[in-house]
């Protein structure tokens, strides 16, 4: 404090705040930075000296708040005012904080979205009547009673859910008629159908290109005919592609009756195709996203991607998908899953289904689907099966809550039923983490979402529709008499 | 022959004792690390990578490196990377709301850890730009040695006392300095490990893991870069020896190899022993190590080489019998040598030859053998540029020996071939600058919760803080600085009085807003690199009422009374002893440091710190400080000043200060009163 003067009254009133110190033409000078470690002066006279003087350590000043002084810091927070406009501020970007979290966490694997499965007022037992005989024929199939066939097993998980676009009949004449078509159009094209190479190209032109077969006729009097036979390739439907308006366009019957698909029914064409076909083909996952991986003749694994007919490398999917050294190591992505493993994650799918339709809560079959399916995963790494998993046990949980008047999470620890559950929960989470699943930073899971949504737009644009059946086949009798 | 190899390996497991009178060379240096990294691994010492890395390093300069500055020189970068973090903290964040997922706990554990993994980043690869006074000073940050990137010139170039001293150093160098602050800071980040390469991961404050190049700038690759310019197959990845992060354990098991190729480049021995034996401990702590492989894989294809023999001369010995086999070991897990022409594009980095030469090349498989009829489209990361498929060949190459894929056997030994400009390409250490191809998304990054902030302009006015005066006193001024800003940071005094504030980086949890703010404005006036602010400090000075601008002076016995104030207003107390020193020191500072002439303003300054600290306010409406000395009478001479504040919960109080008047000159202006603070109340208004 000052030194006082005898004066009457002294009145030391605030002075109006001033800016700090003005900055005169700066000019960058290096820094002294800090002292060096100290090496002793023996070395060894084939390296170089270091000879540096110990001192004790000293290193320049604290870091302030970046373009702020601490004056003007403490500026800020010295008026009340302020502080209280500080915290409404930091109250509203609070609440848009909790806003974009919860939306966040709304958001997970493709047909695993957070359903309102613990809004279940009605049961529906019409939808559902079909989904235990659909369970039972796919363990059948996993366990050998049954003959094991994706094609099978698909349109049966898809025709439990109800109105598929194909019948049953409808479904493997397509298939045939697919079959008799890529034989011929291998046979005219002059390729060896020994050649399991040649047989996945076909499947790949058949899926991508029009192509057309020449099939010769005899027509007795009227002399010979042919009648060319093209097939349309399948297309990407952008309309709703994470079915949340109509679960069915995720289907494999929805792809075959409208030759519009996704990135969930497409390989499965591809995979009901090599099996009709003698040749083998896998699945494979990527976050939210699946495709074909198929062998070369030397055994060489070749990635499939149906959606756009591109042969794309892992290590495109990684760094375009963000897929972790970690997921890879432990198989969750970019795995080969062979038939056997593709009627088991079926079961999950039906799972899924269930989820969709049923309204009573009823879990076991849920549970059900998980044990039959996850037998066939002996590392545990099928990830839309611990996503199930994860969800049912946040189900029950919930129930729990509602039954007992929980509000608070914090109160969750009370109950050991809802603790039971939650604990559960956590460390499913935390398994699920530990395999190297992690979410999509935001940005980028964004500009997907975006390229998708313009896509779409386009598709609109010119008004092509992906739900309209039609036969992709196409005939036309064509006279060769000139 | 035999024998005698195995007597040496017998020798390498001996006490140390024996081989220290047996041996006392340089080696010796190397026997006692590797002892040490041993007893860590087994449990018998701490883990710690610092020390880890301290002993590799100490042992190549036979005992050099002073152990104190060493750990003094990282006391300091660690404490300045926290004064970084704490300056960017974000109230907000510090504040989350909890959800099904995480407590409000975790959510802040996450967020910390990020931020002090962005401060590291920072402060090992941003060029800081301070403020000092009207000047601008910069801090250089580390660099990568592009000229010698595996250190096979000269293995300082892999130290991290190279990093410290010269400010350059290779991948390994850098990475292994960003480990070591992040070990002693607890953040989690690991290294990770690539054919050739070593980087960092770590998570953002969502939990969300990053890989983070330390060689280039702003570069967070995606696993696919990693791999395309590493030449790793997928199948290595898949089969966990490429692209993993390591944790503590593995980590120091990596050191063990470095130990050795130390040893190796500093005695020109490539079958050593000992080198071996670094191997296979090494793989008896972590069997996926594929550094650790390689290295047992040159061991022994050194040893057989130098026999001179033949394949078929060899074909029945049991050391060539093991490397087949182990080589057929690292071919089973997917590993493959990178080919001859990629090692030189990449020794040779980014110029114009090899940017031609690459884009000569095309990688895209041509499977279809057909006229008429096209592949299907390929797309790969690299569009050709690189061999993303890797395909197993009939013979692959690793080193000098040529493996028969099918047969599983080795066919031939070759002569090295030699690179550009005779590099030493060495497959057993880390090497490479990754320098990202294009990517779909080159703003993810794991700092982006923080803004990527590149450049942080750091006001620092700073000068450096003398106290002088009572040994007595002075330590008194500075245990009252040190109980302003708690344990996070150490306030101390040399024998001239010179005063440091140094951040403690071993404190747990944060400091408060309070301390945070008296620890800004002790530090900025304690800068050891600019001008003095010289203090004398004394204890009930009746010369001396708590300060006196003109004579640069604090009165620590009036200072301390500010901590006893009788407060009956039902309000927090508005004042306290720290709060005057903060108020004092920031006036001299003003006077002495920025050279302010005018009481008022340097007055205002202190005020201003002064209610930041204690979080009241002085009323702004003019009344400011009263003086009654009206009562001053020779025989009961006292004085009362009193001032309205507005205190923390914003009502207003009346604080007394009372006085005892020792000297009362004549009354007349510009006499001066000698007194001492008595006691201070306070009161509601």
């Amino acid at each position: 404090m000052l030194v006082k003067r005898i004066v009457a009254l002294s009145v030391f009133g605030l002075l109006p705040i001033f800016a700090f110190s003005q900055i005169k033409e700066p000019q960058v000078q290096p820094s002294t930075g800090f002292q060096p470690v100290n090496m002793s002066a023996s070395q060894p006279s084939s390296f170089p000296q270091q000879n540096r003087p110990a001192t004790a350590p000293q290193y320049p000043n604290a870091p302030v708040k970046m373009g702020g002084t601490a004056a003007d810091v403490i500026t800020s927070t010295n008026n009340s005012q302020t502080l209280a406009i500080n915290t409404a501020v930091a109250q509203k970007q609070q609440e848009v904080q909790q806003l974009i979290r919860n939306i966040q966490a709304e958001q997970r694997h493709f047909g695993g979205k957070e359903l309102a499965a613990y809004n279940r007022p009605t049961p529906n037992p019409e939808r559902t009547k079909d989904f235990p005989a659909a369970l039972k024929h796919l363990d059948d199939m996993l366990s050998g009673k049954t003959k094991l066939s994706v094609a099978d097993a698909y349109y049966t998980v898809e025709a439990a859910y109800g109105n598929p676009y194909l019948s049953r009949q409808q479904y493997y004449d397509n298939i045939k008629e697919s079959v008799v078509f890529i034989r011929k159009w291998m046979m005219e094209n002059k390729l060896n159908p020994k050649d399991n190479y040649m047989v996945q190209y076909a499947i790949r032109k058949f899926m991508s290109e029009t192509l057309t077969i020449y099939n010769g006729k005899d027509k007795g009097d009227h002399g010979a005919a042919i009648d060319m036979v093209s097939h349309n390739p399948y297309h990407y439907d952008y309309n709703d592609y994470m079915g949340e308006k109509d679960y069915r366009n995720l289907f494999l019957t929805k792809c075959l009756a409208t030759g519009f698909g996704q990135c969930a029914s497409m390989p499965i064409v591809y995979l009901v195709l090599a099996e009709a076909l003698g040749v083998k083909a896998y699945l494979s996952f990527a976050p939210q996203h699946s495709f074909v991986k198929y062998p070369d003749n030397d055994g060489n694994i070749i990635n499939y991607e149906p959606t756009s007919n591109w042969e794309i490398t892992d290590k495109w999917y990684k760094d375009n998908m963000f897929i972790s050294g970690d997921a890879v190591a432990n198989g969750i992505y970019l795995d080969t899953l062979n038939s056997k493993q593709v009627v088991a994650n079926c079961a999950f799918d039906l799972a899924i289904e269930y989820i969709k339709v049923d309204l009573t809560g009823n879990e076991d079959i849920i549970l059900n689907c998980l044990k039959v399916g996850t037998r066939y995963f002996p590392k545990n790494n099928n990830l839309q099966s611990l996503f199930i998993y994860s969800m049912h046990l946040k189900t029950m949980l919930r129930e729990e809550m509602r039954k007992n008047n929980i509000t608070s999470l914090d109160d969750i620890d009370k109950v050991p039923a809802a603790k039971k559950y939650y604990q559960e929960y956590l460390g499913t989470e935390a398994y699920i983490a530990k395999l190297g699943y992690q979410d999509m930073p935001a940005g980028m899971y964004e500009e997907m979402l975006n390229q998708q949504e313009f896509k779409g737009k386009i598709q609109k644009e010119y008004n092509v529709s992906g739900k309209d059946k039609k036969n992709l086949f196409s005939k036309t009798e064509k006279d060769s008499r000139p | 022959m035999k024998t005698i190899k195995y007597a040496v390996l017998l020798a390498a497991f001996l006490p140390l004792k024996s081989m220290a009178s047996a041996d006392s060379t340089a080696k010796s240096y190397f026997y006692v690390a590797k002892q040490h990294l041993e007893s860590m691994l087994s449990g018998k010492e701490q883990m710690s990578y610092e020390e880890a890395i301290y002993q590799i390093e100490n042992a190549w300069w036979q005992g050099g490196i002073d152990k104190a500055s060493y750990k003094a020189s990282l006391d300091a970068h660690t404490a300045e990377i926290l004064n970084f973090a704490v300056a960017y903290r974000d109230s907000i964040k510090l504040n989350p709301v909890r959800d099904l997922l995480e407590t409000k706990e975790q959510k802040i554990e996450k967020y910390k850890k990020a931020l002090v993994n962005q401060a590291i980043y920072s402060h090992i690869t941003d060029t800081l730009v301070f403020l000092r006074g009207n000047q601008l000073a910069a801090r250089q940050p580390f660099t990568y040695s592009t000229k010698d990137p595996f250190g096979t010139t000269d293995w300082t170039n892999t130290q991290v006392v190279h990093l410290l001293n010269k400010d350059n150093g290779n991948c390994f160098a850098l990475a292994s300095l960003f480990k070591i602050f992040s070990e002693r800071l607890a953040s989690d980040a690991n290294l990770c490990t690539a054919p050739g390469h070593i980087y960092i991961r770590h998570a953002d404050d969502k939990g969300t893991r990053f890989n983070v190049e330390l060689s280039s700038k702003h570069a967070f690759p995606g696993t696919g870069t990693l791999e395309t310019l590493t030449y790793t197959p997928d199948e290595a990845t898949k089969k966990g020896i490429a692209l993993r992060e390591l944790d503590i354990k593995q980590s120091v098991a990596l050191c063990l190899v470095y130990l050795a190729k130390g040893y190796e480049y500093k005695f020109g021995i490539k079958d050593d022993p000992f080198m071996l034996a670094c191997a296979e401990t090494a793989l008896q702590y972590d069997d996926h190590n594929l550094n650790a492989m390689l290295l047992k894989a040159e061991v022994m294809e050194n040893g057989l080489v130098k026999q001179n023999k033949t394949i078929v001369q060899l074909g029945n010995e049991k050391a060539f019998q093991d490397y087949q086999n182990w080589i057929g070991h690292i071919f089973s897990y997917g590993y493959r040598e990178m080919p001859f022409e990629m090692k030189n594009i990449m020794i040779k980095g980014w110029t114009r030859d090899t940017i031609v030469t690459l884009s000569q090349q095309d990688h895209t498989p041509s499977r279809l053998k057909h006229a008429t009829l096209k592949d299907t489209r390929y797309a790969g990361l690299s569009w050709g540029l690189f061999d993303e498929e890797i395909k197993t060949k009939p013979l692959e190459r690793y080193s000098n020996t040529v493996f028969d894929t099918k047969k599983m056997k080795v066919v031939a030994f070759l002569k090295s071939d030699v690179l550009y400009n005779q590099y030493n390409f060495d497959p057993v250490v880390f090497a490479w600058n990754i320098d990202p191809l294009a990517h779909m998304y080159p703003s993810i990054s794991p700092y982006a919760f923080c803004a990527n902030s590149p450049i942080a302009i750091c006001d620092l006015d700073g000068r450096v803080l003398v106290f002088k005066g009572n040994g007595a006193d002075v330590d008194r001024a500075v245990t009252q600085m040190q109980s302003a800003v708690g344990d996070f940071y150490t306030v101390a005094r040399n024998k001239k009085g010179v005063v440091t504030v140094v951040a403690n980086p071993s404190a747990v949890g944060s400091p408060s807003i309070k301390q945070q703010t008296a620890a800004q404005v002790f530090m900025k006036v304690a800068d050891p690199n600019g001008k003095k602010t010289t203090i004398g400090i004394v204890k009930n000075s009746d010369k001396v009422n708590v300060g006196n601008f003109e004579t640069s002076q604090i009165d620590i016995g009036d200072v301390q009374k500010y901590d006893n104030i009788k407060n009956t207003s039902g309000s927090p107390t508005v004042y306290s002893g720290s709060g005057k020193m903060i108020h004092e020191i920031e006036e001299q500072y003003q006077k002495q440091a920025l050279g302010e002439t005018s009481y008022p303003k340097a007055h205002k300054q202190g005020i201003l710190q002064e209610n930041a600290y204690n979080g009241s306010t002085r009323a702004t409406n003019g009344t400011g400080e009263q003086y009654n000395i009206s009562q001053l009478k020779v025989g009961i001479p006292y004085e009362e000043m009193t001032e309205t504040v507005t205190a923390s919960d914003g009502k207003q109080v009346k604080v007394t200060q009372s006085y005892d008047v020792t000297n009362l000159p004549q009354a007349q202006q510009g006499a001066t009163l000698q007194e001492n603070l008595n006691s201070v109340k306070q009161t509601a208004p």
